[in-house]
Protein backbone atom coordinates (compact mmCIF):
# COMPACT_ATOMS: atom_id res chain seq x y z
CA UNK A 1 0.00 0.00 0.00
CA UNK A 2 1.62 3.17 -0.88
CA UNK A 3 1.87 5.98 1.47
CA UNK A 4 -1.18 8.18 -0.27
CA UNK A 5 -3.44 4.88 -0.26
CA UNK A 6 -2.52 4.33 3.61
CA UNK A 7 -3.74 8.06 4.50
CA UNK A 8 -6.62 7.68 2.37
CA UNK A 9 -7.62 4.77 4.32
CA UNK A 10 -6.60 6.63 7.83
CA UNK A 11 -8.87 9.52 6.68
CA UNK A 12 -11.90 7.19 5.58
CA UNK A 13 -11.47 5.52 8.76
CA UNK A 14 -11.68 8.80 11.22
CA UNK A 15 -14.64 9.92 9.14
CA UNK A 16 -16.69 6.47 10.04
CA UNK A 17 -14.94 6.48 13.79
CA UNK A 18 -17.11 9.95 14.04
CA UNK A 19 -20.29 8.75 12.33
CA UNK A 20 -19.57 5.77 14.68
CA UNK A 21 -19.77 8.06 17.73
CA UNK A 22 -22.03 10.08 16.99
CA UNK A 23 -24.45 7.06 16.51
CA UNK A 24 -23.32 5.72 20.11
CA UNK A 25 -23.94 8.57 21.77
CA UNK A 26 -27.71 8.82 20.19
CA UNK A 27 -28.46 5.36 21.09
CA UNK A 28 -27.19 5.89 24.58
CA UNK A 29 -29.12 8.87 24.87
CA UNK A 30 -32.51 6.88 23.45
CA UNK A 31 -31.89 4.16 25.92
CA UNK A 32 -31.26 6.48 28.98
CA UNK A 33 -34.84 8.33 28.07
CA UNK A 34 -36.67 5.47 27.75
CA UNK A 35 -35.16 4.09 31.17
CA UNK A 36 -36.32 7.58 32.72
CA UNK A 37 -40.42 7.36 31.09
CA UNK A 38 -40.18 3.17 32.26
CA UNK A 39 -39.18 4.74 36.08
CA UNK A 40 -42.11 6.99 35.94
CA UNK A 41 -44.81 4.86 34.40
CA UNK A 42 -43.59 2.55 37.27
CA UNK A 43 -43.75 5.63 39.86
CA UNK A 44 -47.09 6.34 38.44
CA UNK A 45 -48.59 2.70 38.70
CA UNK A 46 -47.41 2.33 41.94
CA UNK A 47 -49.13 6.02 42.92
CA UNK A 48 -52.30 4.99 41.49
CA UNK B 1 -12.11 6.53 28.73
CA UNK B 2 -8.69 4.68 26.54
CA UNK B 3 -8.79 1.48 25.31
CA UNK B 4 -5.73 -0.35 25.80
CA UNK B 5 -3.87 -3.20 24.85
CA UNK B 6 -3.58 -5.42 28.27
CA UNK B 7 0.07 -6.31 28.75
CA UNK B 8 1.31 -8.74 31.85
CA UNK B 9 2.16 -5.59 34.19
CA UNK B 10 -1.57 -4.74 33.41
CA UNK B 11 -3.28 -8.30 33.43
CA UNK B 12 -1.34 -8.64 37.15
CA UNK B 13 -2.53 -5.25 38.52
CA UNK B 14 -5.72 -6.26 37.33
CA UNK B 15 -6.30 -9.40 39.11
CA UNK B 16 -5.28 -7.77 42.38
CA UNK B 17 -7.64 -5.23 42.25
CA UNK B 18 -10.72 -7.07 41.14
CA UNK B 19 -10.25 -9.52 43.26
CA UNK B 20 -9.59 -7.23 45.82
CA UNK B 21 -12.86 -5.62 44.74
CA UNK B 22 -14.58 -8.73 44.55
CA UNK B 23 -13.73 -9.80 47.94
CA UNK B 24 -14.98 -6.30 49.80
CA UNK B 25 -18.41 -6.10 47.38
CA UNK B 26 -19.56 -9.53 48.60
CA UNK B 27 -18.65 -11.55 45.28
CA UNK B 28 -16.47 -14.23 45.21
CA UNK B 29 -12.50 -13.55 44.35
CA UNK B 30 -11.73 -17.13 42.67
CA UNK B 31 -14.95 -16.61 40.85
CA UNK B 32 -12.71 -13.29 39.42
CA UNK B 33 -9.39 -15.41 38.74
CA UNK B 34 -11.40 -17.81 36.59
CA UNK B 35 -13.22 -15.36 34.78
CA UNK B 36 -9.22 -13.55 34.32
CA UNK B 37 -7.72 -16.81 33.46
CA UNK B 38 -8.31 -16.61 29.89
CA UNK B 39 -5.34 -13.11 29.60
CA UNK B 40 -2.64 -14.65 31.41
CA UNK B 41 -2.92 -18.12 29.60
CA UNK B 42 -2.64 -15.94 26.33
CA UNK B 43 0.03 -13.57 27.67
CA UNK B 44 2.07 -16.80 28.52
CA UNK B 45 1.47 -19.09 25.73
CA UNK B 46 0.52 -16.89 22.54
CA UNK B 47 -2.14 -15.62 20.95
CA UNK B 48 -3.38 -18.93 18.76
CA UNK B 49 -3.26 -19.92 15.89
CA UNK B 50 -2.99 -17.16 12.88
CA UNK B 51 -6.44 -17.73 11.54
CA UNK B 52 -7.72 -17.18 15.49
CA UNK B 53 -6.21 -14.63 17.67
CA UNK B 54 -7.11 -13.59 20.94
CA UNK B 55 -6.58 -9.97 22.00
CA UNK B 56 -6.74 -8.63 25.81
CA UNK B 57 -7.91 -5.00 26.13
CA UNK B 58 -8.60 -2.69 28.96
CA UNK B 59 -11.37 0.22 29.14
CA UNK B 60 -9.41 2.53 31.28
CA UNK B 61 -10.66 5.72 33.00
CA UNK B 62 -8.16 8.96 32.75
CA UNK B 63 -4.79 8.20 34.18
CA UNK B 64 -5.31 4.85 35.87
CA UNK B 65 -3.33 1.51 36.32
CA UNK B 66 -6.23 -0.76 36.61
CA UNK B 67 -9.22 -0.51 33.93
CA UNK B 68 -12.85 -0.73 34.58
CA UNK B 69 -13.56 -3.36 32.22
CA UNK B 70 -11.65 -5.81 30.35
CA UNK B 71 -12.32 -6.81 26.91
CA UNK B 72 -11.89 -10.13 24.89
CA UNK B 73 -11.59 -9.79 20.81
CA UNK B 74 -10.77 -12.03 18.43
CA UNK B 75 -8.98 -11.61 14.50
CA UNK B 76 -10.61 -14.25 12.58
CA UNK B 77 -9.03 -14.62 8.69
CA UNK B 78 -12.08 -15.71 7.03
CA UNK B 79 -10.75 -15.49 3.70
CA UNK B 80 -6.77 -14.40 2.44
CA UNK B 81 -8.41 -10.71 2.15
CA UNK B 82 -11.56 -10.46 4.70
CA UNK B 83 -10.50 -10.13 8.33
CA UNK B 84 -12.77 -9.83 10.79
CA UNK B 85 -12.34 -8.35 14.23
CA UNK B 86 -14.87 -9.62 16.91
CA UNK B 87 -15.53 -7.85 20.42
CA UNK B 88 -16.78 -11.19 22.16
CA UNK B 89 -17.11 -10.14 26.25
CA UNK B 90 -16.61 -6.47 27.96
CA UNK B 91 -16.32 -7.56 31.70
CA UNK B 92 -16.98 -4.82 34.21
CA UNK B 93 -14.99 -5.11 37.28
CA UNK B 94 -16.75 -6.29 40.22
CA UNK B 95 -17.06 -2.98 42.17
CA UNK B 96 -18.57 -1.08 39.12
CA UNK B 97 -20.62 -4.60 38.66
CA UNK B 98 -21.74 -4.43 42.35
CA UNK B 99 -22.59 -0.73 42.42
CA UNK B 100 -24.76 -1.03 38.84
CA UNK B 101 -26.78 -4.27 40.59
CA UNK B 102 -27.41 -1.59 43.20
CA UNK B 103 -28.45 1.23 41.08
CA UNK B 104 -25.85 3.50 41.54
CA UNK B 105 -26.02 6.27 39.24
CA UNK B 106 -22.63 7.13 38.60
CA UNK B 107 -21.46 3.37 38.30
CA UNK B 108 -24.38 3.07 35.74
CA UNK B 109 -22.66 6.45 33.46
CA UNK B 110 -19.33 4.63 34.23
CA UNK B 111 -20.50 0.89 32.79
CA UNK B 112 -22.19 3.05 29.71
CA UNK B 113 -19.04 4.83 29.17
CA UNK B 114 -16.89 1.69 29.48
CA UNK B 115 -19.75 0.03 26.77
CA UNK B 116 -18.84 2.95 24.54
CA UNK B 117 -15.16 2.76 24.76
CA UNK B 118 -15.53 -1.03 23.92
CA UNK B 119 -17.76 -0.19 20.91
CA UNK B 120 -15.34 2.71 20.33
CA UNK B 121 -12.27 1.06 20.33
CA UNK B 122 -12.69 -2.38 18.85
CA UNK B 123 -13.43 -0.15 15.63
CA UNK B 124 -10.42 1.92 15.52
CA UNK B 125 -8.50 -1.63 16.30
CA UNK B 126 -9.89 -2.75 13.28
CA UNK B 127 -7.06 -0.47 11.84
CA UNK B 128 -4.16 -1.53 13.78
CA UNK B 129 -5.44 -4.98 13.44
CA UNK B 130 -6.06 -4.97 9.38
CA UNK B 131 -9.80 -6.09 9.71
CA UNK B 132 -12.28 -4.71 7.13
CA UNK B 133 -15.83 -6.52 9.51
CA UNK B 134 -16.05 -5.69 13.12
CA UNK B 135 -19.01 -7.62 14.88
CA UNK B 136 -19.82 -7.02 18.20
CA UNK B 137 -21.31 -9.50 20.68
CA UNK B 138 -24.41 -8.43 22.41
CA UNK B 139 -23.22 -11.17 25.54
CA UNK B 140 -25.54 -9.57 27.94
CA UNK B 141 -28.72 -7.67 27.72
CA UNK B 142 -27.16 -4.34 28.52
CA UNK B 143 -25.04 -4.95 25.50
CA UNK B 144 -27.59 -6.05 23.17
CA UNK B 145 -29.66 -3.37 23.59
CA UNK B 146 -27.18 -1.06 23.01
CA UNK B 147 -25.94 -2.70 19.85
CA UNK B 148 -29.90 -3.19 18.72
CA UNK B 149 -30.36 0.71 19.31
CA UNK B 150 -27.13 1.84 17.65
CA UNK B 151 -28.35 -0.65 14.94
CA UNK B 152 -31.54 1.55 14.46
CA UNK B 153 -29.79 4.89 14.59
CA UNK B 154 -26.83 4.05 12.00
CA UNK B 155 -29.60 2.72 9.78
CA UNK B 156 -31.57 5.88 10.26
CA UNK B 157 -28.67 8.52 10.39
CA UNK B 158 -27.69 7.56 6.14
CA UNK B 159 -24.37 6.85 7.73
CA UNK B 160 -21.55 4.95 5.78
CA UNK B 161 -21.94 1.63 7.55
CA UNK B 162 -23.39 -0.90 5.85
CA UNK B 163 -24.79 -2.42 9.63
CA UNK B 164 -26.68 -5.46 9.69
CA UNK B 165 -28.04 -7.56 13.09
CA UNK B 166 -27.00 -11.74 12.98
CA UNK B 167 -28.88 -13.31 15.81
CA UNK B 168 -27.03 -11.40 18.96
CA UNK B 169 -24.05 -10.16 16.70
CA UNK B 170 -24.03 -6.53 15.22
CA UNK B 171 -21.84 -6.79 12.11
CA UNK B 172 -19.98 -3.80 10.93
CA UNK B 173 -18.62 -2.85 7.43
CA UNK B 174 -17.58 0.22 5.25
CA UNK B 175 -20.23 0.36 3.12
CA UNK B 176 -17.10 1.28 0.54
CA UNK B 177 -15.80 -2.26 1.33
CA UNK B 178 -18.79 -3.90 0.53
CA UNK B 179 -19.41 -2.30 -3.00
Amino acid sequence: MSSKQYIARVNAHMSLHAQLLAALDKAINEIGQKQVALSLIDKVKTAA
Amino acid sequence: MQFEQLNQQAYEATLKRWTWEADVNDGFPHEVERKLRWIDELLSNGKGDANNQSLAYGVFTEGAEVPVAVCELVISRKTVSERWLKLLSVMLSPEVEAKVEAGDVDAIQTAVMAYRAAVSGSFNAQLEHNADTLKLYGRNEAMLKLLTTLLATLQSSGSDFDAKKEGRWLVLRSISTTN
